[in-house]
């Protein structure tokens, strides 16, 4: 655990953080977030110790950082930062062993750690002996990530490491970083001032305005309940919506009001008449073809055939489902993992679930 | 015309003699300027206040004179204070002090460039200052001053001629001693700006293919452009 208590740093008798106050758990991702200025970087450097805190103490596992040996506790906290750092004159290679060198480790241990880091962050072992100039932004920010983790450091620091990396790209980053994190599960102390990267990626929040804690805690309660109207403006209006991102799909996939048929002709009108939630799906071996569900227009009482189908993952989240819902102009998703069907969602249900963040 | 050719022959040796002094001129001089301007540069980047200051004030004063300027003061000038200074040491001082100022523009340049985001990696991933230093600033340093470095060799190289002006044995005063006897200016002159030449152009070629070693896939490219 990381705890930062009574944390300032002045700069010229101004204040760039202000007594800071909280807890990182191990293990976890917590995101500093807040405007331009207000402490966020400061903050993370004072970890590692590349800025000294005016006044206050940082525990890292209830011990003083500065009872560590600099070196030896930077060496057990990876940075990672947006400019990168790496050493333009070392090719991919160099760049990721320069500790484990430092450290002296054997040959061959320096070698497997290198194939095992590479595939970690989903390079291919031909990038081993090209140079950062020659990497794309998200590549080098891999290999900086690689390098960050190269002797297994608990901690790792990373200061809006994607912040320029265009949306494609950091979506995918975003995607393999949190499998990533899934393998390692480091203590992650990561800085930005997107919020929905936020989001989407953190456990906890930390939430700074002019060097000052504003709020911290879970992102599922601060979300739900934010404490001040800068928390609420941080959030954005659509803070339920964007809640929706903590919900995965197979927490909400049911099978409740639902027939599966293999045919067509054994279509039970009675079932369907009878809620109109209730849908009959048709569905050979392993895939859904389609649903049938009763309308009942202007008097005129009809089944009717869907084929048009919106289909999504075990992991997607509700926000995605219901943008994909959205986009076909469906208010049902099919949720399957693999081919294993594992029950709808309605657009009712999700609805349903902004309405309990208020 | 083959007449000309047996004369130049002829007097080869005295030449090449006087063009090897116009080597160790040079290296001597480059020698002195590196240590000296890699002192200055480190100075007058990490030292304190007023070194720095004084750092800058040694450079705008031996920038801001001739050359010619330069050597008479160490070699001319001293004596009359009792500092007797002999004259190939005093060409080496003088040339080399006067490229100390632009080296240390040259390496200060390329520290600059490396930036303090550099430092902070390499303490971030738990260097400390020294092997920074050694591992990630120096190597970069060394590449990036390498076109300056260059630069500046050749410049000393055709500067040293000044020498002669001290009485310094180096190619154009051999080739002066020459003419002296033969009364043939052009011919000598020639042969002398033909030696000069290819003296450039084999260092220049020297100092690129140890660029060449050392260059790294699109660094050096893409901080000159
Ligand atoms: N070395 C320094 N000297 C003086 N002031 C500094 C220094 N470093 C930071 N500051 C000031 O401290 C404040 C906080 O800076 P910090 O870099 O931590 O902000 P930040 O939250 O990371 O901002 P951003 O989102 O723009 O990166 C700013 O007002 C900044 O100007
Ligand atoms: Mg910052």
């Amino acid at each position: 655990m990381i705890r930062l208590k009574n944390i300032s740093k002045k700069y010229n008798n101004t204040y760039a953080v202000k007594n800071l106050n909280f807890d990182i758990c191990n293990g976890c991702i917590t995101m500093i977030i807040g405007p331009s200025g207000c402490g966020k970087t400061t903050t993370l450097r004072m970890i590692n110790r590349l800025v000294e805190p005016s006044n206050g103490e940082i525990f890292i596992n209830n011990k003083n950082i500065l009872d560590y040996n600099p070196v030896a506790l930077r060496r057990n906290i990876g940075y990672v930062i947006q400019e990168i750092g790496l050493f333009p004159h070392y090719n991919v290679e160099e760049n990721i062993t320069v500790v484990p060198k430092l450290l002296k480790w054997g040959k061959d241990k320096i070698k497997k750690r290198v194939d095992e880091l590479l595939d970690l962050v989903s390079l291919n072992p031909e990038y081993k002996q090209k140079y950062p100039h020659q990497l794309s932004g998200g590549e080098k920010q891999r290999v900086g990530l690689a390098r960050a983790l190269a002797s297994d450091p608990e901690i790792l620091l990373m200061d809006e490491p994607f912040g320029a990396i265009d949306p494609i790209n950091r979506t995918k980053l975003h995607e393999s970083f949190m499998e990533i994190q899934k393998k390692i599960k480091k203590t992650i102390v990561f800085v930005t001032h997107d919020i929905n990267e936020a989001i989407k990626l953190g456990d906890n929040l930390v939430i700074l305005k002019k060097g000052m804690l504003v709020q911290n805690g879970k992102l599922k309660t601060v979300l739900n309940n934010p404490k001040n109207n800068f928390v609420k403006s941080l959030l954005g209006e659509d803070r339920n919506l964007k809640g929706l991102v903590l919900k995965k799909s197979y927490d909400f996939a049911n099978k409740k009001y639902l027939k599966i048929i293999k045919n067509k002709n054994e279509i039970d009108k009675t079932f369907l008449k009878k809620d109109k939630r209730n849908l009959i799906i048709l569905k050979d071996k392993k895939r859904i073809k389609g649903y049938f569900k009763y309308q009942n227009k202007n008097n005129e009482e009809k089944i009717k055939y869907y084929s048009n189908i919106v289909k999504a993952g075990k992991y997607s989240n509700l926000r995605e489902i219901l943008s994909k819902m959205m986009e076909f102009g469906e208010d049902v998703a099919f949720i399957c993992s693999k081919d294993i069907f594992l029950g709808v969602i309605r657009l009712a249900d999700i609805l349903k679930e902004m309405g309990s963040n208020l | 015309m083959i007449e000309s050719i047996l004369f130049v022959f002829e007097n080869m040796p005295l030449l090449l003699k006087g063009a090897l002094v116009a080597v160790e001129l040079t290296v001597l001089s480059i020698l002195l300027g590196m240590v000296v301007g890699l002192l200055v540069a480190i100075l007058r980047l990490y030292g304190p206040k007023y070194v720095k200051k004084l750092m800058k004030i040694y450079e705008w004063v031996l920038r801001g004179l001739p050359i010619l300027v330069i050597l008479f003061i160490i070699y001319f000038g001293f004596p009359s204070l009792g500092v007797n200074i002999p004259a190939f040491i005093s060409a080496v001082l003088g040339l080399g002090l006067r490229s100390s100022a632009y080296q240390a523009q040259i390496y200060r340049g390329a520290i600059q460039s490396i930036g303090v985001e550099q430092v902070e990696a390499g303490l971030s991933i738990g260097m400390n200052r020294a092997k920074t230093m050694l591992y990630v600033i120096v190597p970069q340093a060394i590449r990036l001053s390498l076109p300056g470095f260059t630069n500046e060799f050749t410049i000393v190289l055709k500067d040293s001629p000044l020498a002669y002006a001290l009485g310094i044995a180096e190619l154009l005063k051999q080739g002066r001693n020459i003419i002296v006897t033969s009364f043939r200016p052009f011919t000598i002159y020639l042969t002398c700006a033909i030696i000069y030449f290819l003296l450039f152009h084999f260092f220049y070629y020297l100092f690129r293919k140890i660029a060449e070693v050392y260059e790294v896939p699109g660094y050096i490219m893409s901080k000159k452009s």
